[in-house]
């Protein structure tokens, strides 16, 4: 984890000794691969957990296990090892618990079938996530939605936008922290809606 | 949530919350110092969970530079997306009607009443029967009750299987269930009869009930069972547990086509499902005898089980015809 912080802007393409591959291909290969089935796995998650913020620190334990993988060699493709994870550590969870939900079943069964089927084609998902965007961005709040817009499309520094809209930077600053988890929760989360009726 | 090696990971959405304030603070006015580089970068280094929340967070943050481009479409764009909503809608709506189903089945049952005769169930099979005076009795997996001839006073003969009796109370005339070589006499009760070979459970779950030998030569003993109590005789005398009601529903959750295991060693899990169903569960070894298992099952969907003795068990099945044999 050493030359993590190298990379953390992903500018760096360092490779360590050996096949490893380095943080910034871990980065690309992430946000390219992983992120688009978010909404997917997490769906898998939420009806095999007892609550949705279970689900959610599952998924950041599988995300963690795939990382493990990533970083000896890049999964591909990677939607079989992902659900392969998440399918494995569901068991290993029921197994210690000796508990095991009907429901539970019923979904390892589908995800069988979940797995088999092709992912969205990649070119679908950059255009359906800026239009998600879009759809998000207007669901946003106003207090969330008006900051994020100055910023990011106005180019408005925050303290601009506090002056602007008569608060405080900090506040700007906390209303843009919102914004941005709430549009990554609707852009990936949300994600196997996005081939619906446009 | 984390049990993994010496991780000790916040949870997700603490995680989640850091990091978009790392990226916030970066693109702040108040300007981003070296300390500030450095307390991040100690940040991500600390946990693989932190670097993909913070990647995440960023991919949103940078895509959304491409939103200029399309700034005066985005009022159009306004469609709600509630596929998901109702899908999970559909799905809870399905619930609904099964139970309603049941409820509906369970009324009509209510409104006519049963005549004289033997009641039978097949093997996983369910049934429900209202008597004239409002009592009910609900039949599990392959059972067979007598009801005794209309004039003949309240009466059944419980031939074989189990069977969850709930008696309208009538003190002059005492609702008699009668199981080989015993009987029941209910004083206003809700209770459950099983006879399996040589044994006879009775679970009292509300009111009281009597419990009788009526074999003439030393006498009838009897037994009065209160709510919680569970007698199970054999040849040898009768022998007697208190329960938590909990538990004793558990025992009852056939009656909504469940079977409910709480530490139950996998050669009594089988031995239940062999009960409502023709294929056959055989636990070979001691090992895997008495793995124990949890939860609540669809008391005739042996595959399932099967499933989850292979995948989660890890056990070998192998099933022959009827005939599936678990072993470790």
């Amino acid at each position: 984890m050493k030359d993590a912080s190298d990379n953390h802007r992903g500018d760096g393409n360092l490779r360590k000794a050996g096949e490893d591959a380095s943080v910034s291909e871990v980065k690309a290969w992430f946000v390219r691969e992983v992120l688009p089935l978010e909404g997917m796995l997490l769906q898998f998650l939420r009806k095999s957990s007892s609550s949705a913020a279970d689900a959610e620190d599952i998924c950041q334990e599988v995300y963690m296990r795939i990382f493990a993988s990533a970083r000896k060699e890049l999964p591909n493709p990677t939607k079989p090892l992902l659900f392969k994870i998440a399918r494995d550590m569901l068991v290993d969870r029921a197994r210690r618990q000796q508990v095991v939900s009907i429901q539970a079943v019923e979904n390892l069964e589908a995800l069988d079938v979940a797995i088999d089927e092709p992912g969205p084609d990649r070119t679908v998902i950059a255009r359906e996530e800026l239009r998600k965007l879009q759809v998000a961005l207007d669901k946003l709040p106003e207090r969330y939605r008006k900051p994020f817009l100055m910023k990011k499309i106005d180019g408005l520094t925050t303290r601009e936008i506090a002056v602007r809209l008569g608060v405080a930077e900090k506040t700007v600053e906390m209303h843009l922290t919102e914004a941005v988890r709430a549009l990554a929760d609707v852009l990936y989360r949300d994600q196997l809606q996005i081939g619906g009726p446009a | 949530m984390s049990e993994n090696a010496g991780l000790s990971i916040a949870g997700s959405k603490e995680i989640s919350e850091r990091a978009a304030w790392w990226l916030v603070r970066q693109h702040a006015s108040s300007g981003w110092s070296a300390d500030d580089q450095a307390a991040f970068e100690s940040w991500m280094d600390e946990s693989p969970a932190h670097l993909m929340a913070y990647w995440r967070l960023e991919a949103v943050w940078g895509r959304a530079d491409r939103l200029s481009a399309l700034r005066e479409t985005s009022r159009e764009a306004k469609q709600p997306s509630n596929a998901r909503r109702i899908r999970s809608f559909i799905a809870f709506g399905a619930v609904g009607l099964c139970l309603l189903g049941v409820a509906t089945a369970g009324a009509l049952s209510y409104f006519h009443t049963e005549q004289a005769g033997a009641y039978e169930t097949a093997i996983g099979g369910h049934k429900i029967l209202t008597l004239a005076d409002g009592s009910k009795i609900e039949l599990n997996t392959d059972t067979r009750i007598r009801l005794a001839a209309d004039g003949a006073g309240r009466k059944v003969w419980l031939d074989r299987g189990e069977a969850y009796f709930q008696i309208r109370h009538d003190a002059a005339h005492p609702f008699v269930v009668v199981a080989g070589t015993r009987q029941v006499i209910d004083v206003g009760t809700a209770f459950s009869v099983r006879r399996d070979t040589g044994r006879l459970q009775v679970a009292l779950t509300e009111g009281r009930a009597r419990l009788e030998s009526t074999e003439g030569s030393t006498g009838p003993k009897s037994i009065m069972l209160v709510p919680g109590d569970v007698a199970v005789a054999t040849r040898e005398g009768v022998a007697l547990v208190t329960r938590p009601i909990p538990e004793l529903t558990d025992q009852l959750a056939w009656r909504r086509g469940l079977l409910a295991f709480d530490s139950t060693p996998l050669a009594e899990v089988a031995a239940e499902f062999n009960r409502y169903n023709r294929q056959k569960l055989v636990v070979v070894g001691a090992d895997a005898r008495n793995v124990e298992v949890g939860g609540h099952f669809r008391a005739t969907n042996v595959d399932a089980f099967k499933r989850i003795a292979r995948t989660i068990l890890k056990l070998r099945v192998e099933t022959h015809g009827d005939e599936t044999v678990i072993s470790q």
